[in-house]
């Protein structure tokens, strides 16, 4: 007699065979759908890890493009000069150029050939953007750490005068913008001109022998101030420009400058002193700052560059005060600004060092 | 006869547990499931709002609003919807496929209701896909 016979007429626990054999597959059941969930999440969470890796890399892209925005113009191209100070490589997709300021020409405005935007694309390019075939871009892979990357852009040039809006558009969606012309204006090391300037918040501070003047007694034409003459009363002249372009600057009563001789020892040797009325021209008409009625108002910059400088006189003995300023140790002199002035609504505020002068009392024999 | 009776029960009830068992198993499967792809497929959709252009349909109207989409993930988007500071415009759903960029919609965006924009303004500009991606960028007039 078989096994299975002998089992089949035993007719003991047949129902604990059949529970159990369906406890197992209910057990496998289960086992099934928990390895279906793993994979499933495992998958989930596969994608969103790549997804991730794409966006660090995304935010790792860092393309600052660099003055002068635009070179090397021919009368249909262009190079945009950009650095690479990000961790990968940045591939540019597109470059959309607007001219926001149209008064050398309407190409990329609405009435001009490309009714809207340039569209520069790469490869052979997707628009007739100015009216000289399609615009596109060449080199506009930008490896990791590379300087001075140049991007070369044919089709148009914005040379023109206008003003543009230049948008950089990488294929993991980063914008890099400039505006040109560049809204500061490159400046040299001089070169003959004698212009040296510091950026520092909005403002650009002039350092050079034509910006930082004073007058003494009631003198109309002001001279560099590196130099002055020992205990006379002088009036200060700084010259600065406002180079954002989404505020203008207004300087608050308490903007002042304060010097160190080079000898101090202990308080009681500095010398500080406050802005003045704009219409002070030396120590013999100075009038005190009032920044309700006539204050230091730095218009914004445009987009050629900055507005109009605007020569900001020191001179007051005290916040809103007049009676000019006097350098009286025969030595040379740190100076510090504190700018203190409203931008967009808010006020703001920055110290920076500045010029070294000196006061003698051979002026200006011996300067 | 005991045997039997006990056997006719514990099939029956297992059965009953057996269907049961099955009928939840699947109905979990299937709403995770779901719930898996369509996350999925959502969380690889990345939208990039490369440009907006302010123009107008006459010379000082000032009432049209181009906008530049980019589809930088790795699924084909579909834009449903674009706010313009908080107006809902719905516009035909336009599908971008992986890489590429479209204006939103092609011909720019009319704004609705006598509305127009202003010089030096701030901007809202929001794109929202099918699948609930919703990026928001500001632009100035």
């Amino acid at each position: 007699m078989g096994i299975y016979h002998k089992f089949a007429l035993a007719k003991k626990g047949m129902s604990t065979i059949f529970g159990g054999l369906f406890f197992i597959i209910l057990i496998l059941m289960g086992f099934n759908l928990m390895l279906w969930g793993f994979i499933q999440y495992d998958n989930y969470n596969t994608t969103t890890f790549k997804m991730s890796q794409n966006d660090q890399l995304a935010s790792s892209e860092n393309l600052v493009p660099t003055n002068p925005g635009a070179q090397n113009f021919t009368s249909t191209s262009f190079i945009i000069p950009v650095n690479n100070l990000g961790g990968t490589t940045v591939s540019i997709a597109r470059i959309y150029i607007t001219n926001i300021s149209p008064t050398g020409g309407t190409q990329c405005t609405s009435t001009g050939a490309s009714a809207g935007p340039c569209i520069v694309d790469s490869g052979a390019g997707s628009q007739n953007c100015a009216g000289n075939g399609n615009c596109y871009l060449t080199n506009g892979n930008i490896g990791a750490g590379e300087i001075n990357h140049l991007i070369h852009v044919n089709g148009l040039a914005i040379s023109d005068g206008s003003g543009y809006k230049v948008i950089l558009s990488s294929t993991r969606g980063r914008l890099f913008s400039f505006f040109y012309p560049w809204p500061v204006s490159s400046q040299n090391n001089g070169g003959g001109s004698g212009t040296f300037v510091t950026n520092i918040g909005p403002l650009s501070v002039y350092f050079d022998f034509k910006s930082f003047n004073f007058t003494q007694g009631f003198q109309t034409q002001s001279q560099s101030a590196f130099c002055v003459p020992s205990g006379t009363t002088i009036l200060v002249w700084v010259k600065i420009v406002n180079a954002a372009t989404d505020s203008d600057v207004k300087l608050e009563a308490s903007t002042m400058l304060e010097g160190m001789p080079y000898s101090a020892n202990g308080f009681g040797k500095f010398v500080r002193t406050w802005i003045v009325d704009p219409g002070s021209v030396n120590p013999g008409n100075i009038v005190a700052y009032n920044f309700n009625t006539n204050p230091y108002d730095l218009p914004a910059a445009g987009p050629n560059g900055p507005g109009a400088p605007v020569i900001v006189k020191f001179g007051g003995s005290g916040q809103g005060g007049t009676g000019g300023v006097s350098f009286g140790q025969n030595d040379n002199w740190l100076t510090f600004i504190g700018f203190y002035y409203i931008y967009r609504g808010q006020a703001q505020g920055e110290t920076i060092p500045f010029m070294d002068l000196k006061d003698t009392s051979g002026y200006p024999g011996s300067c | 006869m005991a045997n039997l009776t006990m056997l006719v029960i514990v099939v029956s009830l297992s059965s009953l547990l057996f269907v049961w068992a099955v009928s939840s198993f699947g109905a979990y499967q299937g709403g995770a499931g779901y719930w898996f792809s369509s996350r999925s497929v959502a969380n690889q959709e990345r939208v990039s709002l490369e440009n907006v252009f302010f123009t107008g349909s006459c010379g000082s109207c000032n009432n049209i609003v181009k906008i530049y989409v980019r589809n930088v993930g790795a699924v084909p988007v579909t834009i449903a919807s674009v706010y313009v500071n908080a107006s809902l415009y719905q516009v035909t759903p336009q599908i971008i496929t992986v890489g590429n960029v479209t204006g939103v919609p092609p011909s720019g965006l009319s704004l609705a209701g006598g509305q127009v924009w202003a010089h030096n303004d701030i901007q809202k500009i929001t794109v929202a896909t099918t699948r609930g991606t919703v990026v928001t960028t500001t632009w100035v007039s």
